[in-house]
């Protein structure tokens, strides 16, 4: 299989992307400008591979490239790259999504073959090997060829909105008491006149306060060794642009104050909840909005017919008790054989 | 006379150089300004020189001043009197007032502080220790080559004007 690594910080976006992206149903996340500007902020290269049959592309994987030596506290260098290190298979930007799609005809054994191959031709002898993450345990023989380690992770949550015809039918299917806290959570919301709910799409955002309202939630989970760097605003700006993306705002009426954000990434079938962030209640936050946002999301995915919800990881007792139903996750290590 | 002429202390501007790499490789606003639009003199991504030429004026500085802190963390307040304790004594007037007020002795800008003073031959010398600066579209922009946070590069408060070198003093001065 032919192959282009791209860097999508340099190379321009390849004619046949727009093609690929929908063929693949792959999301926003994957536009072109988007992976752009989300290299260009990350501490670790970006590579973008796509594998060919003939002239058809048949596969596309993101991955960063974890070499030594790395910054803390550095975007990636410009122009060269680590020589020593692994490619770190994943969802630009987030780890909720697997980070490669291959056409359905093309067996995934073949595919990661070829895929390393690809890697190390383009990145040389220093690619000691590939980390593929969120992959199912069906697919672990097929990708690690007998050599690798296999570790299971966070599970990822779904919640199958196909299964029903409307949002009383979800509730329904909710435990009783998270049925009667939902009820009164989105009672208590729309009584409240100061807070407006705002649902935009491919929408011309101000970055500022949704960065500033980020910033909490990076606060809260990014570690003390490698600390969480918040994206771009740029960043924020081109993915919430894209025509497929959901952009919720939270706001104060009286003092428009932001008071929290998230994105949803569509998809015909099967769209992803992505990043979610609220001011702490000591800062002015409303309690409970992330179930507000839980549910309007459920119900705008069931009215749309989607068959199913992608949550992520994390949260997994408030998850379940919305509905949602864990698959579990491995990650795998494989490293570069040399035959 | 000609060791006066000297158009710029040795290190000055390979220092900025050097500014200007750091910032774009720790702080986020000039990341993806001169990632995505680029600047010049240095030109950090080839082909992308930018809308101005890379300067940022200085009213969306202060609308962005958390972005303009480095990934590491630091202060995201500007100080309206750095270098004042070390300028002499002088009437205070902003950059673009300097023009019209022959009777002024230090620029101060309230976001980069003092950037400039009235030297004995009349002319506005650069704080060049602490200050760099340069021509660019929007006017002068003014680079702190010493505070690592809020990082100020190329700043443009919005006033035309040139950097050159005072023909008494050799140091570099810059012409309203």
């Amino acid at each position: 299989m032919r192959a282009d690594v791209l860097d999508p910080r340099t190379d321009p976006e390849p004619a046949y992307w727009d093609d690929l992206r929908t063929q693949a149903g792959l999301r926003a996340d994957w536009a072109w400008p988007v992976l752009a500007v989300q290299a260009w902020g990350a501490r670790t290269p970006q590579l973008v591979t796509v594998l060919f049959d003939g002239a058809e592309p048949v596969a596309a994987v993101n991955a960063g490239w974890l070499g030594l030596p790395a910054g803390r506290f550095s975007f990636a260098r410009a122009g060269s790259r680590p020589r020593l290190g692994a490619l770190h298979v994943r969802g630009p930007g987030s780890a909720a999504v697997p980070g490669w799609w291959s056409a359905e005809h093309v067996p995934l054994a073949e595919f990661a073959d070829a895929y390393t191959r690809a890697a190390r031709a383009a990145l040389g002898p220093g690619a000691l090997g590939v980390v593929w993450r969120q992959v199912r345990p069906d697919q672990v023989d097929q990708i690690k060829h007998r050599v690798g380690k296999a570790l299971t992770t966070e599970p990822l949550w779904t919640i199958h909105t196909g299964r029903w015809t409307d949002r009383e039918q979800w509730l329904m299917a909710l435990s009783r008491s998270r049925r009667s806290n939902l009820r009164g959570i989105v009672k208590r919301m729309t009584a409240d006149d100061n807070l407006e709910v705002r649902v935009q799409t491919g929408a011309v955002i101000d970055d500022r306060p949704v960065a500033e309202v980020m910033r909490w939630n990076d606060a809260k989970y990014g570690g003390a060794l490698i600390p969480r760097v918040r994206v771009l605003g740029g960043y924020l700006r081109e993915l919430s642009a894209q025509p497929d993306v959901r952009s919720y705002s939270y706001l104060d009426r009286s003092t428009g104050r932001l008071l929290a954000f998230g994105h949803v990434l569509d998809h015909p079938q099967r769209p992803v909840v992505r990043s979610w962030s609220q001011l702490p209640r000591d800062r002015g936050g409303i309690r409970d909005l992330y179930f507000h946002h839980l549910a309007s999301v459920v119900g705008w995915s069931i009215d749309e017919g989607r068959l199913g919800l992608e949550l992520g990881k994390g949260k997994s007792r408030e998850k379940e008790s919305l509905g949602a139903e864990p698959t579990e996750q491995v990650a795998l290590a494989v490293p570069t054989r040399w035959w | 006379m000609a060791h006066c002429l000297t158009v710029r202390p040795l290190l000055w501007t390979p220092t900025y150089r050097r500014v200007v790499r750091t910032a774009f490789a720790t702080v986020p606003h000039y990341r993806e300004l001169w990632a995505l639009h680029g600047r010049t003199d240095p030109t950090l991504v080839p082909g992308r020189t930018g809308a101005h030429a890379g300067a940022t004026p200085a009213e969306v500085a202060v609308e962005r001043l958390p972005d303009l802190v480095p990934l590491r963390g630091g202060p995201a307040e500007a100080n309206p009197y750095r270098g004042l304790e070390t300028a002499p004594l002088g009437h205070p007037v902003p950059l673009a007032a300097a023009r019209d007020h022959p009777g002024a002795g230090i620029i101060r800008d309230d976001l980069l502080g003092v950037l400039a003073v009235r030297a004995d031959c009349g002319r506005w010398h650069l704080c060049h220790r602490d200050v760099y600066a340069r021509a660019t579209p929007l006017g002068l922009a003014f680079t702190l080559l010493r505070q690592r946070s809020p990082m100020l590069v190329d700043i443009a408060p919005g006033t035309q004007g040139a950097v050159g070198a005072c023909p008494i003093h050799g140091k570099p001065v810059v012409e309203l």
